[in-house]
């Protein structure tokens, strides 16, 4: 039996008018963990809509961790925000593109750029 | 009598509280009560003798010379006088040398013969005699005796008697002082421990009727306390304890509910798969699906469009439990009645799309693989929603090729119909004798061994270099087997599913 595997989330939100939530999750992102992932998603959801998903400690993301995220992204895109992607893995990165969220979604390769990305948008 | 009552009978803790401590207070008031009458006693006795002594050693020193003068008026005045102005005395008498009374309080034995009676000693040479005896009218007397002397020569006793009756008073008033007192504590205590043991077994009888609710089944019960005490602290394990209960019980409500969930989820989807292969001409086709642990999302099917057309169709739903199931037999459903309409993938697929979008839950999208065969050109014309590479191989070639139009996965609701169906690309291709076509879920490539390493594409796609000649039935058991070598049989937490179509 595969053994749970453990999903750790630390948060940080910079940004001075334009509030962005940094999430560095640490582990496997997949049916067990995923659930943590919405809950931290909702309990955010009076402060910002602007999200950086920090990947880089990101061992597996599985279709259920997709979805969370998807689930997601629609609402925050409506109210003028956005998730990205920062540091993926490879293996990550595969099913990413395989699922062709590539097309629909940022990646970036520094925090700096995501951040920039969202002070940017909305400058 | 049932094992309730049994704990029911008996005496209640008041009760045995009540009869220890009225034990307890009579057996300390014996002995207080033992060891002062006794004490009494022997002081009283004490003083009763020192002035038993005194009075006797006058009565000798007065009496010495009227007995020598032989003044018995002297001596009969000296006798009455001791007896009247001293309490206590009973009698007094002065006796000669050859024991005849001098003077008595009994004026009837003067000049009798004294004769010592059988209780008491003779005095001898003592110089001084204490003895107690009862008098023949019963009453209880220190007889004090003294010998008169002049110089060395006995001439005569003193004999003084005193009555211990002021002993037995003094001793049956400490008697009663002490029932009083015994009473006084006895009701005092009775009062005392009705008043602590109401205060004290109040709040035990109140935790044993929590108590007795929990064990009822009753684990809503509101239990208040603001004691400190152990009683406080009893109350507050009963109240954790039932707390705890309720959890562990929710929580095996809510595991019972999954596991429900997670076999009505499996139901469904085993009733949405084909329970038999359709008859292609030319066309040889194995299927395999393996559940995971917990039931996946994996759904396969094949519909007969029309003679010349029938489509296959492989998708992932992502979610599980009963949203995953009810979403694949919407996908299920749409598919074989817009199959009919739609020959075409790419519209069959973008119609399917727009119809999830409305309705799917958040969280949930689907990944599909759908291939359309035209059996009079031999042509598959394919879709792909996200979903993995299919693999198309020429065994006479040896060429293996990786089926992958471009298209975002089902049901995640970030683009209109319009921009979904540009995003969607779809491909087409001749199927030629021997080839072989292979469609798959991600439980093939994620498939884990112990070492958390994934069976993975390179595997797949090495496994099907070698075996691609085979025929179907053969392929898809020599790939379960390379598959179970692979993981060891570990059971696997997503599942697997693939379907084989080869070409006569």
């Amino acid at each position: 039996m595969k053994e749970a595997e453990e999903l750790k989330i630390t948060q940080t939100i910079t940004g001075d008018k334009q509030k962005i939530a940094i999430l560095n999750l640490h582990g496997y992102l997949d049916s067990n963990t995923s659930p943590l992932l919405k809950e931290r998603f909702l309990s955010l959801d009076s402060q910002t809509h602007c999200f950086v998903l920090d990947f880089s400690d990101v061992e597996y993301v599985s279709s259920a961790g997709w979805g969370v995220i998807l689930g997601r992204i629609k609402d925050y895109r409506d109210k003028g925000g956005d998730i990205v992607f920062v540091r993926m893995n490879r293996e990550v990165a595969s099913v990413y593109e395989l699922l062709e969220l590539n097309k629909v979604m940022k990646h970036f390769i520094t925090i700096q750029e995501a951040v920039h990305y969202f002070s940017g948008e909305h400058k | 009598m049932n094992k309730e009552e049994q704990f029911r009978a008996g005496f209640s803790l008041k009760t045995k509280f009540l009869i220890w401590l009225v034990i307890f207070i009579l057996m300390v008031m014996i002995v207080i009560y033992i060891y002062f009458s006794h004490h009494e006693r022997t002081i009283l006795s004490q003083e009763i003798k020192l002035r038993g002594e005194a009075l006797c050693i006058n009565v000798v020193s007065s009496a010495e010379d009227f007995l020598v003068m032989k003044d018995d008026l002297s001596l009969a005045k000296l006798i009455y006088d001791t007896k009247a102005k001293n309490k206590g005395v009973i009698y007094c008498f002065v006796i000669d040398d050859n024991n005849t009374i001098w003077a008595h309080t009994d004026a009837s034995l003067v000049n009798t013969t004294y004769r010592v009676p059988h209780e008491l000693e003779e005095l001898n040479t003592k110089p001084i005699m204490i003895q107690e005896r009862r008098t023949p009218d019963g009453i209880e007397v220190f007889e004090i005796v003294m010998p008169i002397t002049v110089g060395e020569n006995k001439i005569g006793e003193a004999h003084v008697a005193l009555s211990q009756q002021a002993i037995k008073d003094a001793v049956a008033q400490a008697g009663t002082g002490v029932a009083f007192v015994t009473a006084g504590i006895i009701v005092l205590g009775i009062i005392g421990i009705l008043i602590l043991v109401s205060f004290i077994i109040g709040s035990l009888g109140e935790v044993t009727k929590d108590i007795e609710a929990i064990g009822n089944g009753d684990l809503d019960r509101k239990i208040i306390t603001s004691r400190t005490d152990e009683i406080g602290r009893i109350t507050h394990a009963v109240k954790m304890m039932a707390t705890k209960l309720k959890r562990a019980q929710e929580e095996l409500i809510e595991k019972e509910r999954m596991k429900k969930e997670m076999q009505i989820a499996k139901e469904i989807q085993q009733t949405l798969l084909p329970h038999s292969l359709p008859q292609i001409p030319e066309f040889k086709i194995a299927t395999y699906y393996q559940s995971a642990r917990e039931v996946g999302g994996d759904y396969y099917d094949f519909i007969e469009i029309d003679k010349e057309h029938f489509g296959v169709i492989i998708a992932d739903v992502a979610g599980k439990g009963v949203a995953g199931s009810l979403v694949m037999t919407m996908v299920r459903s749409i598919m074989r009645i817009e199959a009919l309409k739609n020959p075409s993938p790419h519209r069959l697929i973008t119609l399917l799309n727009s119809i999830l979008c409305r309705d799917i839950p958040e969280g949930l999208f689907i990944t599909l693989f759908y291939t359309v065969f035209d059996l009079r050109e031999y042509r598959i014309t394919y879709c792909s929603a996200g979903h993995n590479p299919a693999y198309f191989f020429n065994p006479q070639e040896k060429k293996l090729l990786t089926l992958k139009p471009a298209g975002p996965p089902l049901g995640i609701n970030l683009f209109d119909e319009r921009e979904f169906a540009a995003r969607l690309h779809e491909e087409t291709r001749i199927f030629n004798r021997g080839e072989i076509l292979l469609l798959y879920t991600d439980g093939v490539t994620e498939a884990m061994n112990r070492s958390k390493e994934r069976f993975g594409r390179e595997r797949l796609q090495n496994f099907i270099e070698g075996n691609g000649s085979l025929t179907p039935e053969t392929f898809k058991k020599r790939l379960k087997a390379a598959i179970e070598t692979f993981t060891r049989k570990e059971k696997q937490s997503d599942d697997i599913t693939f379907v084989i179509l080869q070409r006569m």
